[in-house]
């Protein structure tokens, strides 16, 4: 009886033990810190970001809009910028998605209870990219790499801003065309604008009540900000010459008050806020000191 | 006749407010010159490129709510429905898409311009506006006996559901950079074209409106039937082959003048009707009701110019703003009535 007794209370135990192995197992498999992570970039910037921090092997999927590198193009495609396919995330077994703008909530929780962390790149001002870059990098479990770039961007800034010093030369009052028809332009209050600012091209366009980081402003509102460069955008080289003709035809309007300086600069270098803006950055700076 | 030209003069006053008035020239500005104490030369040439700017929104502020109104009221009247507009037909929805296309696919022509002047994509606004009347001409035609004019209403349905679902296509697939271009084109915005350009256009919607308000006998006779207005001399086939064309000319150019601006066509034949009676101005009411049309879009011009400066709101929300409440004093009185 005793002995019978004995071999059940084992037989519990060994149970228990099982059981507490099979919820480990399955507990240790489904954490996601745990396996090997799976990334989807919903953004191009974040493509870039997640290549420039070496993880370009544990990219599973893009979206249409991701080109850069040129050689990323062939990965999965989940969607576009603006819509993302929730099956296809989690067909490729995604662990993290990175984006560059806040997803919509409805994606954002079945992401999240699907178990996937979402990542969000989006600095306001140039200042804050050290920061994000190494939030970033400790989130992705590359804290060294996000480390190195951090750096490198608190280097150019401060190397920027030294030159512009040094030059004494007075900033020079610029306008960045994010379009022409209908004119949007940067905003006094976004991380483009300083970009700019490093550069020794002031944001003319100042008003306190556009807050937005790309206000649409009326062509009446444009014709009264006096600026010396006006910068437009452009994804191709035909692209950049059609900015650059409706930039001409637009400030040719205005030919009675000035005439501004055109410059066209590549839309993914400047737009993106990803790594190639430390090259961005070079290029401002010769063009403006 | 009194309240055409009590209209006539409301809309000239306004005119007038949105020439002299905007961001950036404020009243105290203007007071100033009426008043003597700046020189009134002086303020015009220094003013004379803003000037020119609010005059091309006036003008074409004009003539798209001339024409929206003039193709609403065709519209209702020939297919006997309050809720028509020039848009049921989708020759609207069809010229847009055909621009987007034209954003998505050749985006270096999209943004480039003929002769320094025309915007090219007023090209593509044109070939879709043809594009989706021949398809609606079509498609009309072979419904017709079996639906009579409704079907009109039920193909143009079928064409805005199609264009609806390419506009999702390219939306989805379009560059963050290029949806702000493309959202002008969308909610309804009046362009920041030249003189050169403004010129071009206006006559095409006032002449289409014009062209909307010399059917308006006929459109009324065939309310009653086909065989009606035939029996009082009505060529139908006529009237109804002037009446598509009239509106393809009218969507392509209010498209290519401010986009899809929504509301004015189904909003401003209500109001005529509610205001200014019913049979007194028969004669003087599709006249009425363009004027009408005009006078809300220089309003709702004036308003996304001004309100919000710096920053400029589409025209076509404050179409909707204005149109809103007055629709719905309408439905509620109209319920009380009953």
């Amino acid at each position: 009886m005793r002995a019978e007794c004995f071999s059940l209370s084992v037989l519990r135990l060994v149970v228990l033990a099982l059981c507490l192995c099979f919820w480990g197992a399955v507990s240790f498999a489904t954490q996601p810190g745990q396996q090997e992570r799976r990334l989807v970039s919903l953004a191009p910037s974040a493509t870039e970001w997640i290549v420039a921090l070496g993880l370009e092997g544990r990219l599973q999927g893009i979206t249409e809009q991701c080109d850069f590198p040129p050689h990323i193009r062939n990965r999965q495609k989940v969607g576009s910028y603006m819509r993302a396919s929730f099956e296809r995330i989690l067909a490729l077994r995604a662990t993290d998605v990175v984006t560059a703008d806040a997803l919509p909530e409805i994606l954002r929780r079945r992401l999240e209870a699907a178990g996937v962390r979402v990542h969000v790149f989006a600095p306001q001002r140039f200042d804050d990219f050290p920061m994000r870059i190494r939030e970033l990098g400790v989130a992705l479990g590359v804290p060294q790499a996000a480390e190195s770039w951090s750096e490198k961007f608190r280097a150019a800034a401060q190397l920027s801003s030294q030159e512009v010093l040094k030059s004494k030369i007075k900033p020079r009052r610029s306008l960045m065309f994010v379009s022409v028809d209908p004119v949007y332009l940067v905003g006094h209050s976004q991380w483009l604008s300083d970009l700019f600012k490093l550069s020794g091209f002031e944001n003319a366009f100042t008003d306190a009540r556009a807050r937005d980081a790309f206000p649409r402003v009326s062509l009446e509102v444009l014709a009264q900000i006096d600026a010396q460069i006006w910068f437009g955008f452009g994804e191709s080289e035909p692209m950049k010459a059609s900015q650059r003709n409706r930039l001409l035809l637009l400030s040719q309007r205005f030919s009675r008050r000035w005439q501004p300086d055109i410059r066209v600069v590549s839309a993914d270098v400047f737009q993106r806020p990803g790594p190639r803006l430390l090259e961005a950055l070079a290029q401002l700076r010769s063009l403006g000191l | 006749m009194r309240a055409v030209l009590f209209l006539s003069l409301l809309l000239t006053s306004l005119c007038a407010l949105s020439l002299l008035s905007g961001p950036a020239t404020p009243w105290s500005d203007v007071a100033q010159v009426l008043m003597g104490s700046v020189a009134a030369e002086d303020f015009w040439v220094q003013n004379a490129a803003v000037f020119e700017l609010r005059l091309v929104h006036v003008l074409l502020a004009v003539a798209v709510g001339f024409a929206l109104a003039s193709g609403g009221r065709a519209m209702q009247l020939y297919l006997q429905n309050p809720l028509a507009d020039p848009h049921v037909t989708g020759l609207s929805a069809g010229s847009t898409s055909a621009v987007l296309v034209s954003f998505l696919f050749f985006p270096e022509f999209a943004n480039s311009y003929l002769f320094d002047v025309v915007p090219s994509v007023w090209i593509p606004a044109f070939l879709g506006a043809v594009l989706s009347l021949v398809v609606l001409q079509f498609l009309y035609r072979t419904t017709l006996r079996r639906w009579g004019v409704a079907s009109l209403a039920l193909v143009g349905l079928l064409v805005n559901a199609v264009c609806a679902a390419a506009l999702m296509v390219i939306f989805a697939r379009l560059s963050p950079a290029a949806l702000s271009q493309v959202q002008a084109w969308t909610l309804g915005a009046i362009q920041g074209h030249s003189l050169t350009a403004t010129a071009l256009l206006v006559p095409l919607m006032v002449g289409a409106g014009v062209q909307l308000i010399r059917l308006d006998a006929s459109l009324k006779l065939l309310s009653f039937g086909a065989e009606f207005a035939s029996a009082e001399r009505v060529d139908v086939v006529r009237v109804r082959r002037i009446l598509l064309l009239s509106l393809m000319f009218l969507s392509a150019s209010t498209v290519c003048a401010a986009g899809s601006v929504g509301f004015v066509g189904l909003l401003v034949p209500h109001f005529t009707r509610r205001f200014f009676g019913a049979d007194a101005l028969a004669g003087a009411r599709p006249w009425l009701n363009a004027i009408a049309g005009a006078v809300l879009v220089v309003v709702a011009d004036f308003a996304s110019r001004t309100l919000t400066s710096p920053l400029e709101l589409p025209v076509g929300v404050y179409t909707a703003l204005l149109a809103s409440p007055f629709l719905l004093l309408v439905m509620v009185r109209s319920g009380v009535a009953k």
